[in-house]
């Protein structure tokens, strides 16, 4: 509002050059406190016949101004005080108005302040609470000096003649008006006006913060301690509730069910591939039982750790197929051998893995039958010499793991070929060779002992004995028996 | 005397204190404008021998981490007039300083170039206790020189050994371990006035900082703007500032001489102010852009506007020639060149084996000056920029930084003063304990 009625030794230029009243009015007092533009020259009234109300009318462009809405509020606010100070000549005194244009065109008289002003006043309350009575007294006291406005407005209302008219003419534009702004708003703008040199050295103040800010300890707990505080805080205060806990645990699992039970992860069935009969009765006790059934709460892992677990099966795979069936592909282990313990017979595999119990010899005649303890380590072996020792045929009983080291060859008739710990296989088919050569195993022959590679050996049965020891007796000396060599 | 000794002792230690700390902040309190460097120690230099780079002068061991540049306001020929208004420029900038650096700095080095600088050479000569030269020798025959008269309300600002002499033999720069029986040593004493000192500590300390060292703008640009060969066999270095007109006379790598004549660039400006009737600042523009101190026919010919800024802007478009312009500023600078001639020849700068001089400072750019200074100074005159340290920024290598480039290389390797050394036992019961131990030491 400063710059609405200029101050003296204001140095602010006027708003609007269009003041035609203005500088005739303040012709008579001083020199007017302000200055004005080189544009106000245009507008200014050359002479007499300028002054007169009708051709200033004409000659303001006003309805481009009505139309601007920052003009029509600065009008509002140059205006404010008049309608309280009905006292003639005070309200309207030109050099209030001076300074926005537009007022300045309308020549302040009598009439117009019957006309005019009266519904100004009412609208100004209307607009709710800023007009107060006192208000205009504050008003005018803050834009500081009070100019003698009476003795100024006494020569303009008789100079202005045609008054009456032009106040008719110019009452729409008025009633237009917003009302004043505020006092506070004013205050705003009255602090705001000032306007010396910002200094650009920090206050005290200011630079004492910055280096506290600058010092990394405060750094740090502004900027992460405290907001982690805060954050654990705050976290901790929700969650001593236990309501409150088990409401989010709530949540959580129905959130968590609500995805696993979708159709999209559902299981309906299993398919159990590569597997014989009895082990897939065993398989089917171990998977799942009820479908569908959610793949998230399918433990794949252990379900194949469990199925490797059983005897029967060498390798498992699992996985969920597309349509939703899981899969669960068998290789079975087969067995090579069988195993005579003291728990009775088990089939073994290449590896010496148990596969199965075994309730007869008969069941798998195919099968070599080893015996003694150890003997599931060297399955290899024994294989090795059950199909060397094929050509003995049904004479061959089975093989016997003697001191977990060397293996003995048990034949029909209790008779057995002991083989060494190194070289079995060959030391076999050497008794073999001999068997072909001397049919050394259709004689009467209780033990062959081969365990000293250099040394073959032969025990002989006990009639076998009596009947070389009756040969010897009766053969002519000096010829020795073949079995000893 | 031991009062001094007292304050510089703890003022060194407070300078290895941010040395430890690895951050100090050096001012340069001058009377155009106050600049302020942040400076980071990383103790050795990082950079490896195949880089190129030797240990040099010690600026390597330090770099640039903040910058800033305020316009000086309260300080008059490099003296402080105005504290409070010299108190928020020093705020302005270190806090902006600190801002780059994002760092808070507690130490500060500070120079300034007025408050009558005196320099005054002082000898001393001991007889050496040991055959050989201790420490304990040096701090004897520092405190054996004698102590001219100053004058009341003086301070010493510095105190170098300059020159040590062993029997007959001088010019020893390091006697210490050496064998000689009589120990003589000259001193450069530098004195200014005590109110000037206390003027800035006030102001620094009303920042919430510490002094950690305080040291003559001369003599920091000196060492910034010399090269290490000027130094050494002599040379005068003369930094033209905006207040004052500071000159340090350098030998044997020690300043031997400094002084200050109280008319800088400012006087310049006051002068094209007063004589084309202009604006501080426009005047301070005219001299900036058109500023020089030959005239050449072709500055007859053209033609500067000085917008007289008195409101009138139709009718006030007043212009000069630039031949007008160095007109005005001319006599300004011989007056001041001669000043300095006068005070070299005081200082007997004649009889140095070299006379190379130096211009530096901001005043020391108008064109041509160069040449005036040759025709009253001497023949072998150049003009000098600081050294380059690492992270000054660019804005900041100009002459006019020479003296706060040179700070801070004194803060890296402050030369040896006279408080650097013990002060030597002067009561009685310290002098017979002494004695005792070295009776010990020699027949035990």
């Amino acid at each position: 509002m400063r710059s609405l009625t200029p101050r003296p030794g204001s140095a602010e230029p006027p708003r609007q050059s269009a003041p035609a009243a203005a500088p005739e009015a303040a012709r008579p007092q001083a020199a007017p406190p302000w200055r004005l533009p080189p544009g106000a020259e245009l507008w200014r009234p050359s002479g007499p016949a300028m002054r007169s109300p009708a051709l200033r009318s004409d000659e303001a462009p006003a309805p481009v101004w009505r139309s601007s809405r920052p003009l029509r509020r600065r009008q509002g606010a140059g205006l404010a005080p008049a309608p309280e100070a009905p006292a003639p000549g005070a309200a309207s005194s030109p050099e209030a108005a001076a300074p926005h244009g537009l007022e300045a065109a309308v020549p302040p008289g009598p009439q117009r302040r019957v006309g005019a002003g009266q519904p100004r006043a009412d609208r100004s309350a209307e607009w709710g609470g800023l007009r107060a009575p006192g208000e205009a007294e504050l008003a005018t006291g803050l834009r500081a000096p009070a100019r003698p406005a009476a003795p100024l407005a006494a020569p303009l209302a008789e100079r202005v003649p045609g008054a009456p008219a032009e106040a008719e003419a110019e009452a729409p534009m008025v009633v237009a008006e917003p009302p004043a702004p505020g006092l506070r708003l004013r205050l705003r703008r009255l602090r705001r006006a000032p306007s010396r040199p910002r200094d650009p050295a920090p206050s005290r103040m200011a630079y004492r913060l910055h280096r506290l800010w600058l010092t990394p300890l405060v750094r740090g707990v502004v900027r992460v301690g405290g907001p982690v505080a805060l954050v654990v805080l705050a976290v901790a205060g929700l969650l001593s509730d236990a309501d409150r806990r088990a409401a989010l645990a709530g949540v959580w699992t129905e959130l968590r069910s609500g995805i696993e039970e979708r159709p999209e992860f559902q299981v309906s069935g299993v398919d159990i591939l590569g597997a014989s009969a009895p082990v897939r009765a065993a398989l089917a006790a171990l998977a799942p039982q009820e479908f569908p059934v959610s793949s998230f709460r399918l433990d794949l892992d252990g379900l194949r750790a469990e199925v490797e677990a059983l005897d029967a099966v060498a390798r498992a795979e699992l996985r969920v197929r597309a349509d939703a069936v899981l899969e669960l592909r068998i290789e079975e282990r087969v067995p090579v051998a069988i195993w005579r313990t003291d728990d009775g017979l088990k089939l073994i595999d290449a590896e010496g893995r148990r596969v199965a119990r075994l309730l007869a010899r008969e069941a798998r005649a195919d099968l070599p039958l080893l015996a003694g303890l150890g003997a599931d380590a060297e399955v290899a072996e024994a294989r090795a010499l059950a199909a060397a020792a094929a050509p003995l045929g049904d004479e061959v009983v089975g093989f016997v793991r003697m001191g977990e080291r060397r293996w003995d060859v048990v034949l029909s008739g209790d008779r057995r070929i002991l083989l060494p710990g190194q070289g079995a296989l060959s030391a076999l088919e050497r008794v073999l060779a001999l068997d072909q050569a001397q049919d050394l195993l259709a004689r009467d022959v209780a033990v062959v002992d081969m365990r000293l590679p250099g040394r073959p050996t032969v025990r002989l049965s006990g009639a076998a004995v009596e009947e070389l020891r009756r040969v010897r007796a009766t053969a002519p000396a000096g010829r020795s028996g073949g079995p000893t060599r | 005397m031991t009062d001094l000794y007292r304050k510089q002792r703890a003022m060194r230690q407070l300078r290895r204190a941010a040395m430890q700390r690895g951050v100090v902040a050096v001012l340069d309190v001058g009377s155009s404008k106050i600049a302020c460097l942040i400076l980071r120690f990383d103790g050795p230099s990082r950079s490896r021998e195949d880089d190129g780079v030797g240990p040099m002068a010690g600026q390597a061991s330090f770099r640039v981490i903040g910058a800033a540049t305020t316009r000086s306001r309260g300080v008059r020929f490099g003296e402080i007039h105005a504290m409070q208004e010299t108190e928020r420029a020093v705020r302005t900038a270190l806090q902006a300083a600190q801002k780059m650096a994002q760092m808070r700095v507690d130490h500060v080095i500070a120079c300034f170039s007025g408050a009558g600088p005196r320099s005054y050479g002082l000898a001393g000569e001991i007889e050496v206790e040991d055959a050989t030269v201790a420490e304990a020798d040096i701090s004897r025959v520092l405190a054996a020189c004698a102590m001219p008269e100053f004058g009341e309300g003086r301070e010493v600002l510095h105190a170098q050994p300059v020159n040590f002499a062993l029997d007959a033999r001088s010019g020893l720069s390091d006697p210490r371990g050496q064998i000689g029986r009589k120990l003589a040593c000259d001193m450069h004493l530098l004195t200014v006035e005590e109110t000037a000192i206390s003027h800035l500590v006030h102001c620094i300390r009303r920042c919430d900082l510490e002094l950690a060292g305080i040291a003559s703008s001369a003599y920091a640009s000196g060492l910034a703007s010399l090269v290490e060969d000027e130094q050494e066999l002599g040379a005068a270095c003369i930094d033209m500032g905006g207040g004052a007109t500071g000159l340090s006379i350098f030998i044997k790598k020690h300043m031997i001489y400094a002084d200050s004549v109280r008319m800088g660039g400012d006087h310049v400006t006051s002068d094209i102010a007063k004589g084309l009737q202009v604006p501080m600042a426009t005047a301070e523009r005219i001299k900036t852009l058109f500023g020089g101190v030959v005239a050449t026919g072709a500055d007859d010919r053209e033609m500067i506007e000085i917008g007289g800024d008195s409101g009138d802007w139709e009718r006030d478009r007043r212009t000069v020639s630039r031949a007008e312009l160095i007109g005005i500023m001319r006599p300004r600078v011989e007056e001041i060149l001669e000043d300095v001639r006068a005070r070299l020849d005081a200082a007997d700068f004649d009889h140095l084996p070299s006379q190379s001089i130096v211009l530096t400072g901001g005043a020391s750019q108008i064109p041509g000056l160069d040449g005036l200074a040759a025709r009253i100074l001497g023949s072998q005159v150049r003009l000098g920029r600081p050294l380059r340290v690492q992270g000054l920024p660019q804005a900041a290598t100009g002459p006019g930084f020479s003296s706060i480039v040179g700070l801070s290389l004194f803060t890296a390797h402050p030369q040896d003063e006279w408080w650097d050394f013990e002060a030597p036992p002067t009561g009685y019961p310290a002098r017979s304990l002494r004695r005792a131990m070295r009776w010990f030491r020699e027949n035990w």
